[in-house]
């Protein structure tokens, strides 16, 4: 269109300023998209957070070794939890991480769990091993009887 | 509590210490050591054995560039608190290109048997806590008279 008039000069203006206007809106989606990164790395945070505690709590239940046949069902439901939380949330660190916007929007938090489902995952293994497939070492307890003599 | 390295130890902190992913081992160890007391000792990290009042404990030590997350490194220690000795045995980064699988009861045996040696020989190293650089430094010590 030729601007030759004030009325097509309008029409220019005002066609202008409404994709300028659409802007704030696209400004306004960019926020909200943050947001919800934000609120992803609040979430796997909060997951982290849990992790860190649960961690703990099995550290100390290598403290009691006492097993019978009562304890030795608790343990086992103990680990049957545990192996189920962190395949749960290992498949769920897949999924995340195979989108770039979460990888780099996450990174960190993302780095903390992977950290985290890996200790779990040991101490698991640690439990199973102290719990059910302990043995009699007479040697190891002689040596550990020496160590500070 | 007095803390007593073997030279395997030793070795393995020096080899790790000069690596720039790791760097930060000697913090790691001064967090997870320093002003504890004997009970946090015993009861901080997994229990792999223990007899009567003593312990091979696994503990988590801190990441190196990781905001204060645990679980960089793995030390393997016994500890008898009624003697008030700590004895670090072993240490093996869980992140990183030196990544090692998880410590067994075996292994912490042999570790030890190793600082069993060096007590023979006298040839222990003792971990200091330098307080204000935050981190540990290893002297000689003679524990024969």
């Amino acid at each position: 269109m030729e601007l030759t008039t004030i009325s097509a000069h309008k029409a220019k203006i005002l066609e202008t300023s409404s994709q300028v206007k659409s802007y704030v809106s696209e400004e306004d989606q960019i926020n909200q998209f943050l947001d919800n990164v934000i609120a992803l790395r609040n979430f796997i945070n909060d997951v982290n957070d849990g992790y860190e505690r649960l961690l703990l709590l099995v550290e100390s239940l290598t403290q009691a070794e006492d097993l019978d046949s009562a304890s030795d069902a608790e343990v086992q439901d103990i680990l049957d939890d545990l192996k189920k939380l962190n395949t749960s949330f290992s498949r769920m660190f897949a999924q995340m991480n195979r989108h770039e916007v979460v990888r780099n929007g996450c990174n960190t938090v993302l780095l903390d769990l992977r950290i985290n489902i890996r200790n779990l995952g040991e101490s698991i293994t640690d439990l199973e091993e102290l719990f059910f497939l302990s043995e009699d070492d007479e040697e190891l307890t002689a040596m550990l009887n020496d160590f500070a003599l | 509590m007095i803390f007593l390295a073997s030279q395997s130890f030793l070795s393995e902190v020096n080899q790790l210490h000069g690596k720039s992913k790791y760097n930060c081992i000697l913090k790691s160890l001064f967090s997870e050591f320093h002003n504890r007391t004997d009970q946090e000792l015993i009861e901080r990290g997994s229990t792999l054995h223990h007899i009567n009042d003593k312990y091979i404990k696994k503990k988590r030590l801190l990441t190196c560039n990781n905001g204060g997350k645990r679980g960089g490194f793995r030390t393997i220690a016994a500890v008898d608190a009624a003697a008030g000795v700590c004895g670090l045995l072993m240490i093996y980064p869980k992140v990183g290109p030196d990544r090692k699988n998880s410590a067994t009861k075996s292994e912490g045996k042999t570790a030890l048997a190793s600082y069993l040696k060096d007590k023979d020989s006298d040839c222990l190293m003792e971990m200091n806590f330098n307080v204000q650089d935050e981190s540990v430094y290893f002297t000689p010590i003679k524990l024969k008279p």
